[in-house]
């Protein structure tokens, strides 16, 4: 695949403006019964645009990206790890957690499900930022 | 890896973003490799050699 700056950011802002439209769904239109399935088909096409976008970086980006995601998927799985005992300790946080997906209690256990993927969704991109400005740093850039 | 790129650049008077359109790299990428912080695939090696009208062992040598 050919390298293209712009390419990468049109990718890159159409996945990001895709999420941006499902929370504005989200504000205007509430959580109905659709925002599941809404949710997962923009996580899909989220995916399959930050490919895309992936594909349109030269190889010595590509690397890089590939070294921050890996470094920082796990730190972020970690950091979500950390997360159990305060759960445990305190269970209202949990279904606080779980009124992301569905905030109509009692929950059931696909409701607990999407949290907690979608928390672990959101700590591997906060990992993948912090690499990614620790290499940065390191850089002197 | 050690490299000359930043010499043969300056014979051809080429700046880094010239010689990063001509290989279809960043500016960034470029100066990545040329201050030896990444290592190109032999194909961009290659390519890098290719420019500059030189084999690839002219442009690059093992530390």
């Amino acid at each position: 695949m050919q390298y293209s700056r712009k390419g990468f950011w049109i990718f890159q802002a159409a996945a990001f403006g895709l999420v941006a439209l499902l929370n504005v769904y989200v504000f205007w239109m509430g959580r109905g019964g659709m925002l599941p399935y809404i949710s997962g088909a923009v996580l899909i096409a989220f995916g399959v645009l930050s490919v895309c976008a992936f594909f349109r970086l030269d190889e010595i980006q590509q690397a890089e990206h590939m070294r921050v995601w890996a470094h920082g998927s796990v730190l972020g799985a970690l950091g979500a790890g950390l997360l159990i005992p305060f759960l445990q300790a305190q269970p209202d946080l949990l279904d606080a957690l779980a009124d992301m997906v569905h905030h109509q209690r009692p929950h059931r256990p696909i409701n607990y499900f999407g949290a907690g993927f979608i928390l672990l969704c959101v700590a591997q991109v906060a990992g993948s930022g912090i690499v990614y400005l620790a290499m940065r740093l390191r850089r002197g850039t | 890896m050690k490299n000359r790129i930043k010499v043969l650049r300056a014979e051809k008077n080429w700046s880094q973003a010239e010689l990063a359109e001509r290989i279809n790299i960043a500016r960034q990428s470029l100066n990545a490799i040329e201050n030896a912080k990444a290592d190109p695939s032999l194909p961009l090696g290659m390519r890098i050699a290719r420019v500059f009208g030189v084999r690839v062992e002219d442009v690059f040598d093992l530390d």
